[in-house]
């Protein structure tokens, strides 16, 4: 079509630059940061493994990858599972746009929105959730405190999110041709088998997907966690995200802030790699229909 | 067959009212005294008052912060919508060195939380002296919106076909004049879809301004309703007020666009 010209970069240049200076070189300086001495704002040197070997031995570093493990654990149930749930429910009945609107709604909702209102559900005392305990007779409950702190969590990101995966499960189910589901009714398939054997395996592409979103996004939370666990004094509820402002933006710690930004990162490469890698080996190719 | 049904439709009914419970609950808290909303804190409001809303934005200063959040929301996508597309078309029509490299390190994007540059970028804003300013915020959340924005356009370019400009250029049309003027004009469905989901992407982001603005002034309604939150942690039924103010808006934007924004956000999400 247009001949080739060098000077066309012009065109792609304003959005390169940016993206250059904002996320790729910072990126690499954060790299190098892991490998640097600071005091406060100053570099005393370069070179060191400190930071790294530090690490080894943080308990609270420890604390805050298996707290980000359970996250992940309970959000994969509460987030794809009854997202899951409600698209096989929503696609069973034809008329559900009402329903589905409402059930994706909360996805538009700030966090801070969310975090807020439901730090009030949760609250100790006159939190909505323990009135209702008391209505029932039942034992009030530290719903942010331990053990319940990364189960309280991922039960508001199921709210939110939830409604996402529906949309997304919807979209897949939906499609899958009528026909389908009735020759294999007339052969005496009850739908439990149905959905086994035939709707989930046409949709395994958006499970995959959708997982690959929760376990990496597990990783990157951290509104909700700031939020309705605030200061969070006895680090129960401390996960990567939060650990990481809290060292570098709150004690000032560039070089092993750096180092666990780094580790982060890798930890949310490696789970793409592992996911695609078993997605291509297991899986396989879509299946189109 | 009738009967599943029925009892289907009544258990979706129950899982949506256990899902709207704590909206609904918000609301109605907004409108009641605090000490009225301790002795029964599911009990119904002995008297409405909307006093609440009206305290709590002029406490919370919601008025001023919702300009903040304004200028910060527009002028981050306009970057992401003006560079996108541009940079989209380019990668899609246009032939020169380093196309191919360019357009392969926008996958960087997709792949990198925002914590990977945190640090290093903060450092940066420091030195140049923009940290704590409106431009700290803006500035990354153009960034991190371009990636996804840059696909989304360019696979919606890729499918126009070429006959379209063609005559154009014939005709002795400049580049930039099909860009503007034949391109742009067919692909405004994706233009849409970047637009809504920037938007709500920016609206809503907490963590840049967390880190980024400590200045109260500056501070979007996120974070500014943050500090609100913390400072007034006792006056609970103005904090919900204060809450509603916000998600109102959003609950009607949303019911008018849901169409696009469902399409949009699963689009802008799916970054993953």
């Amino acid at each position: 079509m247009f001949k080739k010209n060098n000077s066309y970069i012009i065109f792609a240049l304003p959005a390169v630059i940016l993206f250059f200076v904002i996320i790729v070189f910072p990126t690499f300086l954060t790299f190098i940061f892991s490998f640097t001495e600071w005091r406060r704002f100053k570099v005393t040197g370069f070179g060191t493994l400190k930071h790294y070997v530090r690490m080894v031995g943080d308990l609270t570093l420890g604390k805050a990858f298996k707290n980000n493990f359970l996250y992940i654990f309970y959000t994969i149930f509460l987030e794809v599972g009854v997202g899951l749930i409600l698209a096989w429910i929503a696609n069973r009945l034809k008329r559900s746009l009402l329903y589905r609107s409402l059930l994706f709604s909360p996805v538009i909702l700030p966090s801070i929105v969310v975090g807020v209102l439901w730090r009030q559900i949760y609250a100790f005392d006159s939190g909505l959730l323990n009135t209702v305990f008391e209505f029932l007779g039942w034992e009030q409950v530290g719903w942010l405190g331990q053990p319940y702190t990364m189960l309280s969590v991922s039960i508001v990101s199921g709210w939110i999110w939830s409604g996402f995966f529906m949309t997304i499960f919807y979209s897949g189910l939906s499609r899958i041709p009528e026909t389908f589901i009735e020759s294999a009714r007339l052969d005496g398939a009850g739908s439990f088998r149905i959905f086994l054997c035939i709707e989930l395996p046409l949709i395994k592409n958006l499970l995959v997907l959708a997982l690959l979103i929760v376990t990496t996004g597990g990783f990157k939370g951290f509104d909700l966690f700031q939020i309705l666990l605030r200061r969070d004094p006895m680090e129960s509820g401390i996960v990567l995200p939060t650990f990481l402002v809290r060292t570098f933006f709150e004690n000032r710690d560039i070089g092993y802030g750096s180092a666990i930004s780094m580790v982060l990162t890798a930890v949310v490469i490696l789970i793409m790699i592992i996911i695609n890698l078993v997605n291509k080996k297991y899986v396989g190719a879509v299946e189109e229909y | 067959m009738n009967l599943k049904k029925v009892i289907l439709k009544a258990l979706l009914i129950l899982i949506l009212i256990i899902y709207i419970c704590p909206i609904v609950w918000m609301y109605i808290s907004a409108t009641r005294t605090t000490a009225d909303f301790i002795n029964a804190p599911l009990g119904i409001p002995s008297s409405i008052s909307f006093d609440n809303f009206i305290k709590a934005y002029q406490m919370a200063r919601l008025g001023q912060h919702f300009i903040i959040s304004i200028i910060i929301t527009v002028i981050s996508v306009l970057l992401v919508v003006v560079f996108g597309s541009l940079a989209a078309f380019s990668f899609s029509r246009l032939k020169f060195r380093g196309r191919n490299l360019l357009y392969a390190s926008f996958f960087i994007g997709l792949i990198l939380p925002t914590q990977s540059f945190l640090v290093g970028m903060f450092v940066l804003f420091r030195l140049s002296g923009i940290l704590d300013t409106m431009l700290s915020v803006i500035l990354p959340c153009a960034a991190i919106g371009l990636p996804i924005a840059i696909f989304l356009m360019k696979a919606f370019f890729d499918s126009i076909p070429s006959s379209f400009e063609e005559s154009a250029l014939i005709e002795g049309a400049g580049v930039f004049y099909i860009f503007r003027h034949i391109i742009l004009p067919i692909a405004n469905a994706i233009i849409v879809t970047v637009i809504i989901f920037t938007t709500i992407n920016v609206w809503n982001e907490f963590m840049l301004p967390f880190v980024m603005i400590q200045t109260d002034r500056i501070k979007p309604l996120t974070t500014s309703l943050y500090v609100f939150s913390t400072k007034h942690s006792s006056k609970l039924t103005l904090k919900l007020a204060a809450l509603t103010v916000i998600a109102t808006p959003m609950f009607f934007v949303y019911f008018i666009f849901q169409k696009q924004i469902q399409k949009g956000v699963t689009a802008g999400a799916l970054k993953g």
